[in-house]
């Protein structure tokens, strides 16, 4: 029987892991960027988190962490809000209806997601501001070793989430 | 499936989502301000961005004089070298002061442009996806700043002000597309417009575009804003690094290093208002 308190316990920790993840992604002074590729570290926790949520705490805290990520990214207002709003319930819905909860779901649901929120990102912030070679570039070099490099945190995230999930929830 | 989407949970997140959807289109709208739940978002999070901005800099800091440290048997042999060649560079002392004092007058921008008004203010975090090196600061409309404010350090212009919330703010620098401004060369009055470009971004570089072909713009020249659109007029730019000619071949364009350092700034000022402000607009097409 799963306790309040351990309810609690376990959403307090994934609240620290966002809070550290938003600070190594947005600080401006530590980057793990690899050449140009820089992953989105949020997204591949978040994507992760969702697996082991309801859909109403999947939407939730998308909109939360959106909210925040907002606050700091250079992207038309609210895009990382409404992104993550549907990427979460999208992967509560497709991990309860459609996957299972393991590894490989893990990994083939964070490159999905990552290609999705790179690939809007250019709709939105590049496709139509700069020359068609540069969109390419941009795609090339930038967006999809990112999504790479995103979809590589998944494993060690997962483990981390099974881990806590069994924890509190056992 | 059909039970979650007649479940009172799917009520709550449509809801929950129409909400967001519309608190920020109606916003993007009205346009001067962050979306209401951004701004909230920021202003609750501003102290954690600035102790987390603290800390950062203090480890930087740290690793930069460790560094140094071990770096300095190595750049006690290069300055022995450096002296022989400075002798021979002494021959162009004059010169060099020259551009010096020139430098140094532009710098004083204070002074010259007395009705300048300034928000100091820090970086707090940078968007690191954001080819175009855009960042957040530590001041908003608390500190009198607004949207297309322009943003400067000791170095030169930075950019301008695209969001503005309470207590912070973002800004989109000379290295994006989004910005265009008029802009002279200060040794010829060449007029263009500096824009950027992914691929000059790549190299921390921005384009002074739409010289005529018969400007007589040189390397090494320094670029300052005309005055055109929302910079007022005498900003320095950078330098021109390199020049081509376009595309279509009708007009030159040169390659100009910012002065400001955009992928290191700490810290910029925000001219929160100055004289001739809110005439001509450009860049964002506003």
């Amino acid at each position: 029987m799963t306790s309040t308190k351990n309810i609690f316990k376990l959403r307090f920790i994934n609240t620290l892991l966002f809070i550290v993840l938003l600070f190594i992604q947005y600080n401006g002074v530590f980057t793990l960027k690899i050449a140009t590729a820089n992953p989105m570290l949020p997204i591949s926790l978040f994507v992760v988190i969702c697996m082991f949520c309801s859909e109403l705490s999947s939407v939730i805290s998308g909109m939360i962490i959106g909210v925040f990520m907002d606050s700091v990214v250079a992207t038309p207002a609210g895009f990382n809000a409404i992104f993550l709003m549907i990427l979460g319930i999208s992967i509560a819905l497709i991990v309860r209806h459609l996957f299972n909860n393991n590894i490989m779901s893990a990994i083939a649901l964070c490159l999905m997601s990552a290609t999705a929120y790179f690939l809007l990102r250019w709709l939105f912030c590049f496709a139509f501001s700069v020359s068609f070679s540069e969109t390419l570039t941009y795609l090339m070099q930038t967006a999809f070793p990112s999504v790479l490099y995103t979809t590589v945190f998944t494993v060690p995230f997962y483990y981390l989430e099974r881990f806590l999930y069994k924890k509190f929830y056992s | 499936m059909r039970f979650f989407l007649r479940s009172r949970q799917f009520k709550i997140i449509v809801a929950v989502f129409c909400s967001v959807v519309l608190l920020t289109v109606s916003f993007v709208f009205i346009g001067k301000r962050m979306a209401p739940q951004t701004d909230i978002a920021s202003t609750i999070a501003a102290p954690f961005r600035n102790f987390f901005t603290s800390v950062s800099n203090i480890v930087s800091d740290f690793t930069q004089n460790y560094n140094s440290g071990t770096k300095l048997s190595l750049e006690n042999a290069e300055l022995k070298a450096q002296i022989d060649e400075l002798r021979k560079k002494i021959a162009d002392y004059d010169q060099i002061s020259a551009q010096n004092e020139l430098y140094k007058d532009f710098l004083e921008i204070k002074e010259n442009n007395p009705d300048f008004k300034f928000a100091d203010a820090a970086v707090i975090s940078r968007d690191s996806d954001d080819p175009y090196g855009s960042f957040t600061i530590n001041k908003g409309s608390a500190a009198d700043i607004s949207k297309y404010d322009p943003v400067i350090c000791d170095a030169g212009i930075v950019g301008y002000v695209t969001e503005v919330g309470l207590t912070s703010c973002k800004v989109t620098t000379i290295l994006s597309p989004d910005i265009t401004l008029g802009a002279l060369d200060n040794r010829t009055n060449d007029s263009g417009l500096i824009t950027g470009s992914l691929s000059f971004a790549q190299n921390g570089m921005c384009r002074f575009a739409n010289l005529s072909r018969s400007c007589k713009v040189a390397i090494g020249d320094y670029v300052i804003t005309s005055g055109e659109g929302i910079f007022p007029e005498g900003l320095l730019v950078g330098s021109v690094n390199n020049i081509g000619v376009d595309d279509g071949n009708n007009s030159i364009y040169a390659e100009i290093k910012p002065f400001a350092e955009i992928s290191n700034l700490r810290s910029v000022m925000v001219i929160t208002s100055f004289e001739g402000q809110g005439g001509i607009s450009v860049g964002d097409g506003k």
